[in-house]
């Protein structure tokens, strides 16, 4: 189980617009016990017409046959009037449902049975005529001889037939809905079996502790589960690695916490046990700053980790240089004056706009701050920083003593603070101009100025890869 | 005592140099490692609080090479390396106690006592000579029951020769002890007048003086 417990099999976000729950299997079953009956009610029809088809014929033959057979061997032997006495044994069927009459020329009764005797006598009738006789359907077949002597009639109920064709149906049916529970039975293991890994999945992810991002095995899943699990592992992939980002920065973070904390202890702790006025105020410039020190610090982790978090940029415009530049330079005269530094600027000639990029003008200008501040904090007093533009560059120097190669390579890392410098940085800034660079399609190199001496930060659109 | 910082972080290492003074230590503090080792082989220093990340050769070098060299003044390590394996590190190392920044000064003190006194044998920390109680924590002295009010300095030499009961200490030894390299030059019979209030104070028997050597702890049985 999961440290939270476990899930609700069903959070609410997965209900339909009804409000009912969606199960996959219910669903499933649904849909048969509704399409089955439908189809099966189809067939049911479609052979009831066939089978009434066939009745219809088996009877009409019969009847035809038997007026014929009593044209050909009654007529002329028995006496006028005679009525046929009513077999023995007559099996399942029911003779009173058939009807037989034969008259002669004049409209004389030779023979009837006992049903016969309602047949009505149509002395031009030919071949078969629905009728009711005594508030029931007869199917009634009259035949009449070669020369008119004779007119054969032979009748028989029409419920005859109906109660044939329901019997077939019935006799289909009844076996089909006896099965109907069993098939059910049978559907409903089926499905279950089939939402089998589904439910493994559901189970697995469910036992899963919430830092345990490793791919779900999508070999042994089913084919239509596939793709999904595809696109699960891969998401499982993007938050781990926002989770790692996030783990090393607040590892770092906390690690580089520490010292500005220390700092912040001592020093009030010195404020506290300062005797002389003199002592005093030196122990209350120094708090303070350290606090500048700690908001410094503080401020840009925040900067940093929301821009570690950000994707893309959300809003993206053409950046007017001149503008973010004297934003950027408003922003680090403070510290310039401090120092004594000149601040400059160079433009390419006016045919060449300069550096043309897309992107946000106010992390840009957190950029150019950022690197404006470094190059001022850590250039030698008196001296000049420069920035320079190029149709597709943006170099920012400084001067210094030549920093060997290896210390360059490490200007961009996180946290590290170039070595025995007396202006104390959090060695966030370069991290944070770094992630703007990396967000605008930008790469950022730290070489040395042409003369070897000073600190030039590179700023160059990144060619398209081919 | 005389303690030496290491410490690279100029906001740190001032406020941990003040606030050590304020507590009456001799404190010098460094912000690069060969600095420190040239003022070890110049100073006797009683304790180092060492910063582990500094700039050029790492502190935990530092530590080993004094440590291969000798060196056997108790070591604390103030560091913002928090993992286990680091402390396991830092202590294998050669330090005698391994703290993570922040750290209140008082803590600091505290430890620098502790470690002290297991140097100097003590286990206790109030220490008693005779009739005299020292209270290193809450700097307080006792002679036969009744309070001694002693300035800072004062308090410094006395516990400088509780330190090393069996020891005569010469004038420079005590010196050193006694001025960090921040402030000038002491007046030249300072030390003089700092044992002659500790007569007054305490008992003329407290402090004894071995012609052409310097000073030892004296008999503190309250007799004159």
């Amino acid at each position: 189980m999961s440290a939270v417990g476990p899930l609700p099999s069903t959070p609410p976000a997965a209900r339909s617009a009804e409000g009912s729950p969606v199960s996959l299997q219910r669903r499933l079953l649904l849909y048969l016990l509704v399409c089955a009956p439908l189809v099966w009610g189809m067939t049911m029809l479609v052979s009831a017409h066939r089978a009434r088809h066939e009745v219809n014929e088996l009877f009409d033959t019969q009847i035809i046959r038997l007026a014929l057979q009593v044209q050909s061997t009654l007529v002329g032997t028995a006496p006028p009037g005679q009525v046929l006495p009513t077999p023995p044994s007559a099996g399942e069927a029911d003779l009173r449902d058939l009807a037989i009459a034969v008259w002669n020329r004049q409209g004389q009764l030779l023979l009837v049975d006992r049903e016969g005797m309602q047949l009505p006598r149509h002395a031009d009738a030919s071949g078969f005529v629905d009728m009711q006789l005594g508030g029931e359907p007869w199917r009634v077949y009259y035949l009449q001889s070669q020369d008119g002597e004779w007119l054969v009639a032979a009748g028989q109920h029409g419920d005859e037939r109906d109660e044939l064709v329901l019997d077939l149906i019935v006799g289909q049916l009844v076996p089909w809905l006896l099965v109907l529970p069993l098939l059910l039975l049978a559907l409903a293991w089926a499905v279950r079996r089939a939402l089998r890994p589904i439910r493994m999945l559901t189970a697995e992810l469910q036992e899963r502790r919430a830092d345990d991002l490793r791919p779900v095995p999508v070999n042994h899943a089913p084919q239509e589960l596939q793709p999904m699990l595809a696109a699960m592992n891969g998401l499982f992939a993007r938050i781990e690695s926002t989770l790692e980002r996030e783990r090393r920065f607040t590892a770092d973070a906390a690690h580089e916490l520490r010292t500005p904390l220390a700092v912040l202890r001592a020093q009030w702790d010195v404020l506290r046990r300062a005797t002389g006025e003199d002592d005093r105020r030196r122990a209350e410039t120094q708090l303070s700053a350290g606090m500048d020190r700690m908001d410094r610090l503080v401020t840009q982790m925040l900067s940093l980790s929301r821009l570690e978090s950000t994707e893309c940029l959300r809003r993206a415009q053409a950046l007017q240089w001149p503008q973010l530049v004297e934003q950027a330079v408003n922003d680090v005269l403070p510290l310039a004056e401090r120092r004594r530094i000149e601040l400059d600027c160079e433009w390419p000639p006016e045919d060449t706009p300069p550096m043309p990029l897309q992107g946000d003008p106010d992390l840009m200008t957190v950029l150019l701050r950022n690197l404006l501040d470094n190059a001022v904090r850590y250039a030698p007093e008196g001296s000049t920083v420069r920035m320079r533009f190029g149709a597709d560059r943006l170099d920012i120097e400084n001067d210094g003593e030549a920093l060997p190669i290896e210390v360059l390579d490490r200007l961009g890392q996180r946290f590290h603070r170039v070595d025995g410098q007396a202006e104390s940085g959090s060695g966030l800034g370069v991290s944070i101009v770094h992630r703007i660079a990396a967000l605008h399609g930008l790469d950022l190199r730290y070489r040395a100025r042409a003369d070897g001496r000073g600190v030039v930060a590179e700023l160059a659109i990144r060619p398209v890869a081919p | 005592m005389r303690l030496l910082i290491l410490e690279d972080d100029p906001q740190l290492g001032e406020a941990l140099a003040m606030g050590l003074r304020q507590r009456d230590h001799a404190v010098d503090w460094f912000r690069d490692g060969a600095q420190a080792d040239a003022a070890l082989a110049g100073a006797p220093y009683d304790a180092m609080v060492l910063d582990l990340g500094l700039p050029g050769i790492d502190g935990l070098t530092w530590l080993r090479r004094w440590r291969q060299a000798g060196r056997e003044l108790p070591v604390l390590v103030l560091t913002a390396r928090d993992a286990i394996e680091q402390r396991i590190g830092g202590l294998d190392a050669g330090a005698d106690d391994y703290l993570i920044k922040p750290i209140t000064l008082d803590e600091l003190a505290a430890r620098l006592r502790a470690v002290l006194r297991r140097t100097a044998g003590h286990t206790q920390a109030v220490w008693t000579h005779g009739a005299l109680r020292y209270d290193a924590a809450a700097r307080e002295v006792h002679w036969q029951g009744r309070p001694v009010e002693l300035t800072g300095r004062e308090l410094a030499l006395l516990e400088m020769l509780l330190l090393h009961p069996q020891r005569v200490l010469s004038r420079t030894q005590l010196q050193e002890k006694l001025y960090d390299w921040s402030g000038g030059e002491p007046e030249s019979n300072a030390l003089e007048v700092y044992v002659h209030h500790l007569r007054r104070k305490i008992h003329p028997g407290i402090v004894r003086t071995v012609r052409g050597v310097g000073y030892a702890l004296g008999a503190a049985n309250g007799e004159s």
